[in-house]
C-alpha cells in the first residue's frame, strides 16, 4: 500500500470516529440518558445533562418538562436550593411556550404555582399573584398563529364578497356576497390588531421567570422601588412568577410585572425559550 | 548736643503747630469713661478730634500707652459730625473718633496719654487722662453709673457719642509677640489674604482612600478686633458624608493672632470631619461669611463678605492588592465585632434575635456580611448608631439588630460573621470576626405536617418523559414582516381595484359612445358619405347625406331642428335665429336642390358642387356658431 492509500485510510477511520462520536452525543441521546437518569431517583445528574442541553441551544418541549421534574425532585428533597421551584416553574412555562398544548405540563404548572404559594403563606408572605396587563391579556387567549389564519381568513372572505357583489347582479347572491364581505371584514378588523400587538409583544419583550425566593423591584439606579402610594404595590415579585423582559443594562433587567415596570436583578430571572 | 538741640526744636515745632491749629478751630479730646479698671481687664480709650472744616477727617491717631498698660485692640476710627446751635446760630463741625482697647498688667496709677493726631502734616497733642487699676474684684465698686441705666440694652452704645462697639478696633500698633496670650497651633498662618477680614481653608489630611477621615477647617481672620458671623454659606461637601465637630463659630474661643507685624483676631468658624465616597480629586467648596462685631453690627462699619478658597484632596480606593474577599468600599476605620444570639434553642419555623455590635473608630460599616444557608433567613436589621466625633474621629458602637428565622431542624450552625476594613494607620487590610455559634432548631408539629403536605403536593409530578415526542410545530408568526400585511390587504383592494377599473372602463365607453353621436360627428359622418358618393356620381345619395349633414350643423348650431320645420318656415326660424340672410337664402335653395334631386332625379348642380355648396354652408353655420360661443 502506497503513502497516499495509508493516509486515506486514516482519514476515512478518523471521519467515521468523529461521525460515531457525534452521534452518539446528539441532543436525542443526552436526552434520553439524563430522562433515564431521572427516572432512576439520580435528579443531581440529571440536572446537569438538561441544563447542558439547554445551554447548547436543544429546545424541547420534553426535555424542558423533564428538567421541571428534576428541579421538581430536588426540591422535594433535603439537597433542596433555594430557587428550585422557580426554576421548575421557569422549565414548565418554556414547556408550554413550545407547546401550548400540553395538558400535562400545564397541570404540573399549577401544582408548582399551588406550591410555591403555600409555602409564602407559610413564610408569613403574601402569594403576590399578579394578573398580567389587559393587553397581554387579551392577546394570549390565543396563540399568535390563530390570530394569523384568523386575519387571513378575514382577509379572503372580505375579497370573496366584494367580488360577488360585483361580479353577480341578482338580489340573493348580492346579499349573499355582502354578508361573506361583511364577516370578513369584522374578522379582519379585529384579528389585525390582535396579530401586531402579538408581534410587538414577540419582538419587544422576552417572556422570563423568577427564580429566587424573591426578586426585588429596583428602579434604574439598582435603589429599591418606592411603591408607598400604589394600593396594590409588592416590594418584590415572588419565586415562580412570569415576567417579561424589556431591556436589558448591567445587571439589572427591566421587566414588565402584571402592570408594573421595574427592575430586577438579571440573576433574579431565567429566560424562557420560545417557538 | 545736637540731637538734643534737633528733639527741643522738632518739640517747639510741635507744639506751635498744635497751638496754631488748635487757635484755627482744631479741638482734640482723649476721655475714658472708666477712670478705675481692674488689671487684666481690657476698657476703652476714646479719642475725639474735630474742627469747623474737613482737616480733621483724614487725620491719624496715635497713642503710646504707658509702662503696665498694653493696647489689645484698636484704634477703631470713625468718622463724626457735631451740630451746635448757640445764640442762634449753627455751627457744624466734623472730624474722627478712634478707640483704642487698653488692658493694664499691674495696679496703680497711670497716666495715659497724649495721644497724637496728624493733621496735615502737624501733629495735634490731646489730653492726658487719669487712670486707676485695681485689683480684680475691686472695680465694680468704682464704676460710674450709667445715668441711661436701665433703659439701655446691655451693650448698646452710649447716647453721649461713645462708640460703644468693642469690634471697632484695628490692631496698627507694632507687635510684641511677647505680650500676646498663646494661642492654638492651627490658628497660625504666614500671610494676611485681605487688609481687613479673611478666611482660609484647609483639610487634612489631603490624601486618603474612600472612607478615611479628614479633616477640613476653616478658620476666619479679623483685623478689627472680636467679631461674630452673620449671613454664612457652608462649604460644598457633597461628595463626603460630615460629621461636624464645630458648625458654628458662637462660642468658640478668639485669639489674637500675629501675621506678619500685625495682630488679627482668628476664630474656629468651622470644623468638620469628612469621609468620602467617592474617588478622585475631590473639591470641597468655600465658605461665604459676613463678618459682624459681637453686637450685631457691620464690622469696621461696613459690609464685610469673605469666601474662603476651595480645597482639593485626593481620594483613591484602598490597594487592590491584597484586597480580601466581600471587603467593602468604605469600610475605613478600626473595629472590632461582637455577637449575641439569643435563644439558642427553638421550634421550627420560629426566630431568634442577632445582635452585632460594631465598634471602633472610622467609616462604620453600613451593613454586615451575613452568612446565608438554606433553611436559615435573615430579615433586615435594625440599625442603631451611638456614634460621635471624639479627637477628631468618629468612634463609638454601631448595632444591628437581625431577626433569623429558622425552618431546618437539628442544630444549625449559623456560622462566622467576619468584616474586612481598611486600617488606616497600618496602611493594610484587617479583619475582625465574631462567632455566631448555633442553635437547636426542635421539630414543630405544624411545620411537619406542613412539609408532609408540601411533597405529596409535588409528588404527583414526578414521572419524566422518557422519550421525545413531536418536535414544536413551526408557528404562523408573521406579524412582524411586511409582506403579510400587503398579503392581508391585496386580496379586498385587489377586488376592489378591478371593480373600479373595470367600471372606469365601461364608463369611458359609454362617454365614447355617446360621443360617437353627437351632432358634429353626424355632420362630419354624412359629410363623409356625401364625399363619397359624389366621388361616384350618385346625385341623389349626396344630396341625401348632404341634407343631412346640412340639418345637423343647423342644429349644432343653433339648437333648431331642421328636420322637423317646413321648409317654408325654415327661412324665418333661421332669421329669428340670427342667421345672416345671405346664408339663410342659400341654405333654403340648397335644400330645394336637394329636393329636385331626390324628387326628380336631376338638378341643376353636380354631385361635387352639390357637395361644395354644403361645405361652404356648414363651413359658415359652424364660423357663425363659433363667433356666438365666443360673443
Amino acid at each position: 500500500m502506497t503513502i497516499h492509500g495509508w493516509f486515506a485510510t486514516v482519514l476515512l477511520f478518523g471521519v467515521f470516529t468523529v461521525a460515531a462520536v457525534a452521534r452518539a452525543q446528539s441532543p436525542q441521546d443526552r436526552f434520553a440518558a439524563a430522562a433515564t437518569a431521572l427516572s432512576e431517583g439520580a435528579f443531581d445528574r440529571a440536572l446537569g445533562e438538561f441544563e447542558a442541553l439547554a445551554d447548547s441551544g436543544f429546545e424541547h418541549p420534553d426535555a424542558s418538562y423533564d428538567r421541571a421534574i428534576a428541579y421538581i425532585q430536588r426540591a422535594r428533597s433535603p439537597q433542596e436550593k433555594p430557587g428550585d421551584l422557580g426554576r421548575a416553574v421557569a422549565a414548565l412555562v418554556e414547556t408550554l411556550e413550545l407547546r401550548p398544548d400540553d395538558r400535562q405540563a400545564r397541570a404540573a404548572l399549577e401544582t408548582v404555582r399551588h406550591e410555591i404559594a403555600q409555602r409564602r403563606i407559610r413564610a408569613g408572605r403574601e402569594p403576590a399573584v399578579v394578573s398580567p396587563s389587559l393587553g397581554r391579556a387579551v392577546v394570549g387567549l390565543l396563540d399568535e398563529s390563530v390570530w394569523t389564519l384568523g386575519a387571513l381568513i378575514g382577509s379572503l372572505l372580505l375579497s370573496v364578497g366584494l367580488g360577488i357583489r360585483w361580479l353577480f347582479g341578482g338580489a340573493p347572491i348580492r346579499l349573499a356576497g355582502g354578508v361573506t364581505a361583511s364577516i370578513g371584514a369584522l374578522l379582519l378588523v379585529t384579528t389585525c390588531p390582535l396579530v401586531a400587538a402579538a408581534a410587538y409583544y414577540r419582538t419587544t419583550s422576552r417572556p422570563a421567570v423568577v427564580v429566587v425566593p424573591e426578586a426585588r423591584l429596583l428602579t434604574e439606579n439598582g435603589t429599591p422601588l418606592d411603591r408607598k402610594g400604589s394600593p396594590d404595590a409588592h416590594p418584590a415579585a415572588p419565586e415562580g412568577a412570569k415576567v417579561y423582559v424589556l431591556d436589558r443594562r448591567g445587571r439589572l433587567a427591566r421587566i414588565e410585572w402584571g402592570s408594573t415596570r421595574a427592575w430586577v436583578l438579571a440573576t433574579d430571572l431565567r429566560l424562557v425559550a420560545t417557538r | 548736643m545736637t540731637r538734643w538741640l534737633a528733639l527741643w526744636i522738632h518739640l517747639a515745632v510741635l507744639l506751635l503747630a498744635g497751638t496754631v491749629l488748635a487757635q484755627g478751630g482744631v479741638s482734640v479730646e482723649l476721655s475714658t469713661a472708666r477712670r478705675a479698671v481692674e488689671v487684666n481687664t481690657p476698657f476703652r480709650v476714646t479719642l475725639s478730634a474735630t474742627s469747623a472744616g474737613d482737616d480733621v477727617r483724614s487725620a491719624t491717631p496715635t497713642l503710646r500707652p504707658p509702662p503696665g498698660i498694653t493696647i489689645v485692640g484698636g484704634p477703631s476710627v470713625g468718622t463724626q459730625q457735631q451740630m451746635t446751635i448757640s445764640g442762634g446760630r449753627t455751627s457744624m463741625r466734623t472730624g474722627i473718633r478712634a478707640t483704642w482697647v487698653l488692658q493694664a498688667t499691674r495696679t496703680g496709677r497711670f497716666t495715659i496719654g497724649p495721644a497724637l493726631v496728624a493733621v496735615g502734616g502737624s501733629q495735634v497733642r490731646s489730653n492726658t487722662i487719669s487712670v486707676e487699676v485695681v485689683p480684680v474684684g475691686q472695680g465694680r465698686q468704682l464704676q460710674p453709673r450709667n445715668p441711661w441705666g436701665p433703659l439701655m440694652p446691655p451693650g448698646w452704645p452710649s447716647p453721649f457719642g461713645f462708640p460703644g462697639d468693642p469690634g471697632l478696633q484695628l490692631d496698627d500698633e507694632p507687635l510684641d509677640p511677647d505680650r500676646l496670650p498663646p494661642y492654638p497651633r492651627e490658628l497660625a498662618t504666614d500671610k494676611a489674604l485681605d487688609d481687613i477680614a479673611f478666611l482660609t481653608a484647609t483639610v487634612s489630611p489631603r490624601r486618603v482612600v474612600v472612607g478615611e477621615p479628614t479633616t477640613l477647617r476653616i478658620v476666619a481672620y479679623g483685623r478689627g478686633g472680636r467679631f461674630t458671623e452673620g449671613k454664612t454659606t457652608e462649604p460644598a461637601t457633597s461628595s463626603f458624608v460630615s460629621y461636624p465637630i464645630h458648625d458654628t463659630s458662637y462660642g468658640m474661643d478668639a485669639y489674637r493672632v500675629p501675621i506678619g507685624d500685625q495682630v488679627w483676631t482668628a476664630l474656629i468658624a468651622r470644623e468638620v470631619v469628612l469621609y468620602p465616597v467617592d474617588t478622585g480629586t475631590l473639591t470641597i467648596g468655600g465658605m461665604t461669611m459676613e463678618f459682624l462685631t459681637p453686637h450685631g453690627r457691620p464690622y469696621m462699619g461696613r459690609q464685610i463678605v469673605r469666601s474662603s478658597p476651595a480645597v482639593e484632596l485626593v481620594v483613591t480606593e484602598p490597594p487592590q492588592a491584597g484586597r480580601p474577599p466581600g471587603y467593602v468600599l468604605g469600610d475605613v476605620g478600626r473595629f472590632n465585632l461582637r455577637a449575641n444570639v439569643q435563644p439558642r434553642e427553638v421550634t421550627a419555623g420560629q426566630a431568634v434575635s442577632v445582635i452585632v455590635k460594631v465598634e471602633g473608630e472610622g467609616n462604620f460599616p453600613n451593613r454586615l456580611p451575613m452568612p446565608q444557608q438554606n433553611g436559615v433567613e435573615w430579615l433586615q436589621p435594625t440599625i442603631t448608631d451611638a456614634v460621635d466625633i471624639d479627637g477628631g474621629r468618629l468612634r463609638g458602637t454601631k448595632t444591628f439588630s437581625y431577626v433569623v428565622r429558622l425552618q431546618k431542624t437539628g442544630r444549625v450552625a449559623l456560622g462566622q460573621l467576619r468584616l474586612q476594613y481598611w486600617d488606616p494607620v497600618r496602611r493594610a487590610y484587617e479583619s475582625t470576626h465574631a462567632d455566631l455559634g448555633s442553635v437547636v432548631v426542635k421539630p414543630s408539629q405544624e411545620s411537619t405536617d406542613a412539609r408532609e403536605e408540601a411533597v405529596d403536593r409535588l409528588a404527583v409530578v414526578t414521572e419524566p418523559r422518557l422519550v421525545l415526542g413531536a418536535p414544536p410545530r413551526e408557528p404562523l408568526r408573521w406579524g412582524d414582516r411586511p409582506w403579510f400585511w400587503v398579503l392581508l390587504g391585496l386580496g379586498p383592494v385587489g377586488v376592489v381595484l378591478v371593480a373600479g377599473v373595470a367600471r372606469a372602463g365601461l364608463s369611458l365607453s359609454e362617454r365614447w359612445r355617446v360621443q360617437r353621436e353627437s351632432l358634429a360627428t353626424q355632420v362630419a359622418r354624412a359629410l363623409t358619405e356625401a364625399r363619397r358618393s359624389a366621388e361616384r356620381g350618385d346625385a341623389a345619395a349626396t344630396a341625401s347625406a348632404g341634407e343631412r349633414a346640412l340639418f345637423s350643423a343647423i342644429e349644432d348650431a343653433t339648437k333648431i331642428r331642421a328636420r322637423g320645420v317646413l321648409r317654408d318656415d325654415l327661412r324665418d326660424k333661421l332669421l329669428e335665429a340670427r342667421i345672416p340672410e345671405s346664408l339663410a337664402a342659400e341654405i333654403d335653395e340648397l335644400l330645394a336642390q336637394f329636393d329636385a334631386v331626390r324628387f326628380t332625379g336631376s338638378a341643376d348642380l353636380a354631385p361635387t358642387e352639390l357637395l361644395n355648396r354644403v361645405q361652404h354652408c356648414i363651413r359658415f353655420v359652424k364660423r357663425l356658431s363659433r363667433g356666438r360661443g365666443k360673443a
